[in-house]
């Protein structure tokens, strides 16, 4: 049963792998839920009834869901029966302590339990044989306790150890043999039961063991999902044969249940063959309820039959004989989804917040005043507080596309609206020195309303240091050294940015990242940067000032060594198309003073090492051109594109510049700079 | 005694020209996808078994397998790793991990633009394996923009060229009409390819316009009379019934997408007219499907 679990699990991984699983936009597998559970009898904390659309993570939350039901109501028992506290038996049974409990009947039983598993985790080609040496010992104290509790427990653990090693027959017959001990109640026949059913289907009795599934759905307090999992039927045979089996309607209808929350199945077909059988069964509510939860998984997330499908559950809806409140509200929701149909319901709470959705999906500007009216009221009116929480995204997902991209609204909305998919990361690769500022007026403005309330509900906040930090970075990318040093100052050194370079250098490589003795903070870097301003304002014709000025730009850019002074964030093998703009500003700086250098310089290996850095540059100029081509929203560097060769030279070729200064430095052949440093080159070798 | 030489001499060379053409006859090998390894013990060809299947969905998702015998390892990525999961370097660890017993690899990842930078890079950090990756036929046509997998060699994949979702796709497992469109750039590839060959069938379900899943191992000869033949390959589900363990509606629509001997020998025809060189090695995509050793055998002889 366990590996028919896994590998359902697998076939729906690999389904959704093969299937190009579509990943949604914004809500990270989620929808926006509108479904008040109250109108329906489900219980909302059962995972059971969440995700209709059945994500992968899906299995292990209710698994997980029904462990801790199933844990707790064994130690009920066991409490009960040691006369401990149930966190003395947890700490032994479930955490792997010391035993301190004094029953010789317990410790007897644990060392056989141990024994089982020690047999059963074995990887030892012997496993079976193994596990069958603990059966017959189990069988032993099976037979010599005295006690209807130990004697369950140990029942269980021989039916388990068969079902381990596949010896289904003996595991059915064992389990026939113990049925006088059914009278003692325990939590542990859920168990035997399912693994029964586990047994009956390994025995290709496929009938028999999906009755017995659906009955551990329809039943079960500790492990129902097992039934939602491993009721299988594959032939019409068995399918009918199934329906003879059933002694209600009721029963007749969990099978089309179980058959309509397989993946695979129509939900909305098994619903109106389920209202042939009672209308008015609790469990069609169920199923519109999953039904309406995968709408709006497929309305929202864009899916492709999203129209056909809202259309068919709204025909589906229209025609139900008895409405319920709940078809009600549902056959408005989808129809205002499908065909923008202006709601129309007499529940006027219910109402509202159809309303309250059709209004914010035909927003095109903010008027926060009057989505925060609206807000206020629609919380006064909804508990629910899953409704309330999709009020939130819904209304702030949408203003995220309306307020401009480099506002603080924006990101923060944003933020919040994508539960967790713009993360912390995202947030910070949008800021800018105006958001930053309007962060800052955000924080200490007193009187907020409901919407900005709103959207200070998230984890997302810059600390101080973060605060100077990215105003340092972002001054340092603006060329605004001293405004960047008087942040950076305020960092202490361990929340300093530090280059391993010397952004002063230049080197051979392109990015003039050659070993350093050096390393820069950003302090030092921002402190140096001014001092040579500063000198050169008394001697602006020093080549040497201005060269090391020039590098000192071109090392800030994502083209040199120490890039994280004056970015934010720096992806190593592309350039984000927005960071084009102040990426050309810091060329254009590096450029103005190797030019400034150029024309100062007399010495000709100088000379020669100043043209080299311009041809970096011009090369870095290019990229950014080609870049703003890019139909991403990035686009990769050439020095990484290493399986297209030649990129780099095609690069080369389409900068004017580079041909200019190349012809240049050709006159400078005879230099030791030329003869030693760049003829080793590997560009050159290619670049005539 | 010239009749003697002359015989000697004739001997020689036939048996020089079976040796040499032996020789030069691709290896055979096989693809093992499934979670659960099942090889006969007596299966004498070259196994390339998927030990890692690596997705992302808020976390990395890594499905192992594991088999005991000789084989080739085979780590399929989902695309969505590269597009989602930053820690590149940890996803190196986590594969070399895997990897310790191994001095041959082979990567199948459907790469695209935005992550072929994260992918390559991933790949480079295995070099020294013996490395391969799948190489999909539209990264052939394409490859001046699709760019060329730093690896030792390719294994282009000679099936599933079309469009799964897409319910024009007219056989999801070949499709030579489709497979001609991208018979382009096969001289100037840079890299030595193997090649890959389907020998799987499945049926796509379509439901009401949108394809909802797949029948593993159908073949047309399966289709009763509770379908009715709407023309290529289709069949329309004439009553809600079950079809292959699986349950299908009245107004489903089955295509059984199969793979003829016929179109396997075209395929060699067109693979030999465009490949470069002779391919080392020819997988077939998948253990588990019903094959004709000695008929793919002989296809292979062919090439």
């Amino acid at each position: 049963m366990k590996k028919i679990i896994l590998l359902f699990l697998f076939l729906t991984l690999k389904v959704f792998s093969c299937a190009s699983y579509h990943t949604p936009t914004y809500l990270n597998d989620g929808y926006y839920n509108f479904l008040d559970s109250s109108l329906v009898s489900v219980d909302t904390d059962n995972p059971m009834y969440k995700y209709a659309h059945i994500p992968p993570w899906a299995y292990q939350e209710r698994v997980e869901y029904y462990q801790k039901i199933k844990k707790e109501l064994n130690l009920q028992e066991w409490s009960r029966e040691l006369k401990v506290s149930k966190k003395e038996v947890e700490l032994v049974l479930y955490k792997d302590k010391n035993n301190t409990i004094k029953s010789e009947d317990f410790k007897i039983y644990l060392e056989s339990l141990n024994s089982f598993s020690l047999a059963v985790d074995s990887y030892s080609d012997d496993r079976d044989l193994l596990v069958e040496k603990e059966i017959n010992k189990l069988k032993a104290l099976f037979k010599n306790t005295n006690s209807e509790f130990y004697r369950i427990r140990y029942a269980y653990n021989i039916a388990r150890g068969y079902h381990y090693i596949g010896k289904f027959s003996e595991e059915l017959s064992f389990i026939k043999e113990i049925k006088p001990l059914k009278k003692t109640k325990s939590i542990l026949w859920e168990w035997i039961d399912s693994l029964k059913a586990g047994a009956l289907q390994n025995k290709g009795d496929f009938v028999n063991s999906a009755y017995m599934f659906a009955k551990i759905f329809q039943t079960h307090k500790s492990d129902a999902y097992i039934g939602y999992y491993d009721f299988k039927i594959s032939s019409d045979e068995d399918w009918k044969k199934l329906l003879t089996y059933a002694k209600s309607d009721e029963e007749k209808i969990i099978f089309h249940f179980l058959r309509a929350i397989n993946p695979d199945n129509s939900l909305l077909v098994e619903i109106e063959l389920m209202q042939e059988i009672d209308s008015t069964s609790i469990w069609i509510d169920r199923l519109i309820y999953l039904a309406a939860q995968k709408a709006q998984y497929k309305f929202y997330n864009k899916s492709k039959d999203s129209k056909i499908y809202l259309e068919k559950f709204v025909n589906l809806l229209e025609k139900r004989a008895e409405k319920s409140e709940f078809d009600k509200y549902v056959l408005e929701y989808m129809s205002l989804l499908r065909f923008q149909k202006s709601p129309n319901l007499e529940n006027k709470k219910y109402l509202g917040l159809l309303k309250y959705i059709e209004y914010i999906q035909n927003l095109k500007t903010i008027d926060e005043d009057e989505i925060s009216d609206k807000l206020l009221t629609l919380k006064k009116n909804i508990k629910d507080k899953e409704i309330q929480k999709n009020i939130k995204l819904l209304t702030l997902h949408k203003l995220a596309n309306i307020y401009p991209k480099d506002s603080v609204k924006h990101i923060l909305c944003s933020v919040v609206s994508s539960g967790g998919y713009w993360d912390y990361f995202d947030a910070r690769v949008n800021l800018t020195i105006n958001s930053l500022d309007e962060y800052n007026a955000f924080g200490a403005k007193k009187s907020k309303n409901q919407l900005e309330l709103m959207m200070l509900e998230t984890d997302f906040s810059l600390s101080r240091d973060e605060l100077n930090l990215y105003y340092g970075v972002l001054n340092t990318q603006k060329g605004e050294f001293k405004k960047a040093l008087a942040f950076i100052k305020k960092l202490p050194i361990k929340n300093q940015r530090v280059g391993d370079y010397n952004p002063f250098n230049t080197t051979l490589s392109g990015d003039n990242r050659d070993k350093s003795i050096k390393i820069y903070s950003h302090k030092k870097f921002l402190t140096t940067l001014i001092k040579i301003k500063k000198q050169l304002k008394l001697t602006p014709s020093s080549a040497m000032d201005n060269f090391l000025l020039a590098n000192g730009y071109f090392n800030s850019s994502t083209f040199g060594n120490f890039p994280m002074s004056a970015m934010i964030y720096r992806p190593t093998t592309s350039i984000d198309k927005s960071s084009i703009s102040s990426e050309r500003l810091k060329l254009k700086n590096a450029k103005k003073y190797y030019h400034k250098a150029l024309k100062n310089a007399k010495k000709r290996e100088f000379r020669a090492k100043i043209l080299y850095q311009l041809l970096k540059v011009s090369t870095s100029e290019q990229v950014l051109d080609d870049c703003k081509k890019s139909t991403y929203e990035y686009c990769d560097k050439p020095i990484f594109l290493v399986y297209k060769k030649g990129e780099i030279l095609k690069v080369i070729d389409n900068s004017g510049d580079f041909r200019k200064y190349y012809d240049e430095l050709k006159t400078y052949k005879d230099t030791k700079y030329f003869k030693n440093k760049i003829s080793q080159c590997a560009t050159f070798k290619y670049y005539k | 005694m010239k009749i003697v030489l002359l015989l000697l001499f004739f001997i020689v060379w036939i048996f020089n020209l079976s040796s040499h053409n032996k020789k030069e006859s691709p290896n055979i090998g096989f693809y093992h996808w499934t979670t659960k390894c099942k090889v006969e013990k007596d299966f004498k060809h070259e196994l390339f078994v998927k030990i890692l299947d690596i997705s992302f969905n808020q976390k990395l998702k890594v499905i192992k397998t594991s088999c005991k015998r000789d084989f080739i390892p085979v780590v399929y990525i989902d695309n969505n790793v590269f597009k989602k999961y930053k820690d590149i370097d940890r996803l190196v660890l986590l594969v070399k991990k895997h990897l310790k017993d191994f001095k041959e690899v082979q990567f199948d990842c459907d790469w695209s633009l935005k992550t072929r930078a994260s992918y390559f890079y991933f790949l480079s950090q295995f070099k020294t394996y013996n490395l391969s990756a799948t190489i999909r036929l539209h990264q052939i046509k394409y490859f001046k923009t699709t760019g060329v997998p730093p690896v030792n060699s390719g294994v282009l994949m000679f099936y599933n060229m079309s469009d799964f979702l897409d319910i024009k796709t007219k056989n999801y497992v070949l499709d030579l009409k489709v497979a001609k469109k991208y018979f382009y750039n096969f001289d100037i590839y840079p890299l030595s390819l193997d090649i890959a060959l389907p020998i799987y069938s499945m049926a796509t379900i379509i439901r009401d316009g949108v394809v909802i899943g797949m029948i593993d191992t159908v073949k047309s000869h399966m289709i009763d009379d509770k379908f009715k033949d709407i023309g290529n390959n289709t069949y329309l589900s004439k009553k809600t019934h079950y079809f292959q363990k699986q349950l299908l509606y009245e107004g489903d629509i089955l295509r059984v997408d199969e793979v003829e001997k016929s179109d396997l020998q075209k395929s060699i025809k067109l693979l030999k007219k465009y490949l470069k060189q002779k391919p080392k090695r020819v997988i077939f995509y998948r253990l588990g499907s019903e094959y004709d050793m000695k008929f793919l055998e002989s296809l292979v002889k062919k090439i």
